[in-house]
């Protein structure tokens, strides 16, 4: 059999989708600088339009024990998804997904049962609630992503939103089962 | 013997590569010669710590290969491009570039402007020649309307472009204009580039019309014509080639003044972005 | 050692300051910009000049001039300011100046799509100039890789005084990754470290030994053209002889180096049945691939080049010859795949997957559907009567 091969490659990834303006960018590399302090190979990646505000944004973030093999995952394990614009550009890739977590406004196509429902735009700075709600997933990473959004530009309403995002992240996991899965995956990659 | 004693420019020269593939009576010989006298009355013995710089055309040939310095023969219009990085990586040298109307006013004129924009610490000899000398005397930015040339067979119809004029609008710190007739005045601007004016963005357009494309097509000798030149460039300021002399002599900061002032702000606490 | 989370575009800045880098030129373009924005701030108060150019001819000019000047330069930009570039590069190979240029590919021709990644410049960059000439093309994978290659780019820039070109993409150029640095690099060394300034700056007995690049301004009194000229320097544009043996030893100088220009890495099984020869970005879902068709018991093995430019055909050969199937992911309509079908026999069949446009990458399924669908085709003939 073949030799020099990795059995077992274990890349967990997380995405935002939404629209120029959301700040999908920034809270995806908030995420992953997050990561990275706590130890994990990471990789973030992006893609957006040459307009600064405005058009589709997807930002991922490919988390590992080991250096990451491949940056380019055919689907996440959760997705939280702003707005319709992203969503659109990244289809395939986000139905496909293990877990969808979406805004209950502004996203629209995607099939009413492969998604979780959720005001995020309204609850607050939307790049912010969704990073909250993505570090339930991983509570390990809470305090580094603390430290990250205390530099930024207004960080009081920003930590505010952030925390309202973790609470609504706590409640879905109580309350679906399939998210627990995926909270399960990604909580490994940091306690151990 | 004093009359077998050599050219005093002899020193500046590739003896090697004498003589000049200039046409008979070609005006790049007094533009030299001018140049020359400048490095002799200034008292440089050798060219070391002087870079020239020269793209493609005629004038272009003046430093390279004859000049006895480091010369760099680069593309057509990118001359003053290359002299800035010369300049920038090593500021302590003396860096001139020599080139034409085609290779600075017409294909690396946004390279002229924005050296002169920037006072780049150059001194930029542009020798109009009126037009493309080399490859068979098409029509450049500068030559005259109504003038015959093998790409404006019926008479140039384009409005002339003043170059000094327009270098004169700029930030550059030097500018004049001189004919070939004005030997005297061209050789003491040269001077004063390299001396009293020696930082900043120094230009000095000679008109030298083109022996083979201009003055024979105008049915004149050289001699002829740098007599002609004589009575039009010596008496007046104001001449069918634009204005005469010393157009602007300032002694701003250069651009390597600047850059080294945002240097230190950068480096004493300056956080940058 | 310096472990960083950094962007492939912060990664090529700061290897470019570690090789020594002491002048930048360039013109702000997506999705290269970053490399500018990290230099302007840095190099300043590293004993370095910055200039933002008024175009992207100035920018390989006044790098050509500074690297002429004995000074490490770099510039870097993307497909339509690459193109701009080509004449600056030729000339660059025509005087023997030693640059670094960073083309961080996006979608073209035009001005196509400028945050959108693509790998449609390798035949540009391997052949955008006009007369023969070779160049040196390295192509990152990763930010890691940007950091690494382009470290490897000024060592062979200043080595074999040629111009480098580092193909990185959008994908790697924006994407960020932890990246492990050296503490120190060593900066790379003229002639890799053996320089005499009496011999002709412009020529060699050895052909595979670049000759001496003086300094401006020690009284060398330099006599550089872009035309063709002597070992001396002094132009000849008449001669048969003085061209041919210019260009043949420009040619033979970096083709005589080809095992220190020539990188790759081999991944999978020996001998494999089938081949995947990806580069750059792409590299990285075909090793992905290559992992799930060994999973499901295919014998299976990936060729990443690191090197595109010049290519080692017998290197190349030497994989290809075993393969019965060789598939070549490339985010364009096909480039690298022209080097395998060069070396590859009447027997091999040559797949090509091509995508390209909308920031989309070429995912480890496709190369594993395609491999799989190939495969059983192959089988399917080999086994009809």
């Amino acid at each position: 059999m073949s030799k020099n091969t990795h059995t077992q490659v274990q890349e967990h990834t997380i995405a935002i989708a939404g629209r120029g303006g959301q700040g999908v960018v920034l809270a995806a590399t908030l995420l992953a600088r997050a990561a990275f302090k706590k130890g994990l190979y990471v990789a973030q990646l992006q893609s957006y339009g040459a307009e600064v505000r405005g058009g589709a944004v997807v930002a991922y973030v490919v988390l590992s024990k080991q250096p990451i093999e491949n940056p380019y995952p055919e689907n996440y394990d959760l997705v939280v998804a702003l707005h319709e614009a992203g969503v659109a550009r990244r289809r395939n890739e986000i139905l496909s997904s293990k877990a969808i977590i979406a805004d209950e406004d502004l996203v629209r196509s995607i099939p009413k049962d492969n998604v979780i429902w959720v005001k995020i735009v309204k609850s607050g700075t939307p790049n912010m609630v969704a990073l909250g709600i993505i570090t339930a997933f991983i509570p390990a990473i809470t305090e580094e992503l603390r430290k990250e959004i205390s530099k930024l530009w207004n960080a009081e309403e920003n930590l505010r939103s952030f925390d309202t995002g973790i609470r609504i992240g706590v409640e879905l996991l109580g309350k679906y089962t399939k998210l627990k899965d995926v909270a399960e995956s990604l909580t490994k990659l940091v306690s151990s | 013997m004093r009359c077998l004693r050599k050219h005093f420019s002899r020193k500046y020269l590739r003896e090697e590569v004498l003589p000049t593939p200039f046409c008979p009576g070609c005006f790049n010989g007094v533009v030299m010669n001018a140049m020359f006298k400048a490095f002799e009355e200034l008292g440089v013995e050798r060219l070391k710590g002087y870079v020239f710089v020269s793209g493609i055309g005629c004038s272009s040939w003046i430093p390279s290969p004859h000049i006895k310095a480091d010369t760099i023969h680069t593309l057509h219009g990118r001359a003053v491009a290359v002299a800035t990085g010369v300049k920038l990586a090593k500021p302590n040298l003396n860096v001139i570039v020599i080139g034409g109307d085609g290779d600075l006013a017409a294909i690396g004129f946004n390279h002229l402007v924005h050296a002169a924009r920037r006072n780049m610490d150059l001194l930029v000899i542009l020798v109009n020649n009126l037009v493309y000398g080399m490859t068979r005397g098409q029509a450049s930015p500068t030559t005259p309307e109504g003038m015959r040339t093998v790409t404006t067979p019926y008479g140039a119809y384009e409005p002339v472009m003043d170059v000094a004029e327009l270098i004169a609008r700029t930030n550059a710190n030097y500018v004049a204009r001189w004919c070939v007739a004005n030997f005297n005045q061209l050789k003491n601007s040269i001077k004063e580039a390299l001396s009293k004016h020696s930082r900043g963005f120094r230009f000095i357009e000679v008109i030298a019309p083109c022996i083979t494309y201009v003055v024979r097509y105008e049915g004149k000798t050289p001699g002829q014509k740098i007599k002609e030149l004589m009575k039009v460039c010596r008496s007046n300021t104001e001449t069918p080639y634009g204005r005469i002399g010393i157009l602007k002599a300032e002694n701003k900061p250069g651009y390597l003044d600047r850059y080294f002032e945002y240097v230190r702000k950068a480096t004493e606490g300056g956080k940058g972005e | 050692m310096r472990v960083e989370f950094l962007s492939g575009n912060e990664a090529v800045a700061k290897a470019a300051l570690d090789a020594g880098l002491k002048f930048y030129a360039g013109y702000p373009i997506t999705p290269s910009s970053e490399i500018m924005h990290y230099l302007a701030r840095e190099l300043p108060k590293n004993g370095g000049m910055f200039i933002q150019s008024e175009d992207e001819l100035a920018a390989i000019n006044m790098v050509v001039g500074a690297a002429l000047a004995g000074v490490k330069s770099m510039t870097a930009t993307s497909g339509p300011g690459f193109s701009l570039m080509q004449e600056g590069l030729g000339y660059a190979v025509m005087v023997e100046a030693p640059i670094v240029i960073v083309n961080v590919m996006r979608a073209g021709p035009g001005t196509g799509q400028a945050t959108k990644a693509a790998q449609g410049d390798v035949m540009q960059a391997r052949w955008g100039r006009h007369g023969d000439q070779v160049v040196v093309v390295l192509a990152p994978s990763s930010p890691q890789e940007a950091y690494d290659l382009t470290v490897k780019a000024f060592e062979i820039a200043w080595g074999l005084r040629v111009p480098v070109v580092v193909l990185s993409d959008e994908f790697v150029g924006h994407g960020r990754e932890v990246v492990e640095m050296p503490d120190k690099v060593k900066e790379p060394e003229p002639g890799w470290g053996s320089e005499d300034y009496s011999k002709p700056p412009f020529g060699s007995d050895d052909p595979r030994k670049p000759p001496p690049l003086p300094p401006l301004g020690e009284g060398y009194d330099l006599l550089i053209t872009g035309s063709t000229h002597d070992e001396w320097g002094y132009r000849d544009v008449h001669s048969f002889e003085t061209h041919f043996k210019l260009v043949k030893r420009l040619k033979e100088k970096v083709l005589g180096n080809i095992e220190k220009v020539f990188m790759y890495e081999y991944f999978g099984d020996d001998e494999a049945d089938i081949l995947i020869v990806a580069y750059g970005s792409m590299s990285r879902p075909a090793r992905t691939a290559v992992r799930r068709l060994q999973a499901v018991g295919f014998s299976v093995g990936l060729l990443r080049l690191k090197t595109l430019w010049p290519m080692n055909y017998d290197a190349l050969r030497s994989y290809v010859k075993d393969a019965r199937v060789v598939i070549v992911p490339e985010l364009n309509l096909g480039q690298v795949v022209y080097d395998v079908r060069i070396v590859a026999s009447n027997d091999t069949v040559v797949v090509p997957i091509n995508k390209v446009g909308g920031g989309v990458p070429i995912y480890a399924c496709e190369i594993v559907e395609k491999a799989q669908k190939v495969w059983g085709e192959v089988l399917e003939e080999a086994l009809q009567p």
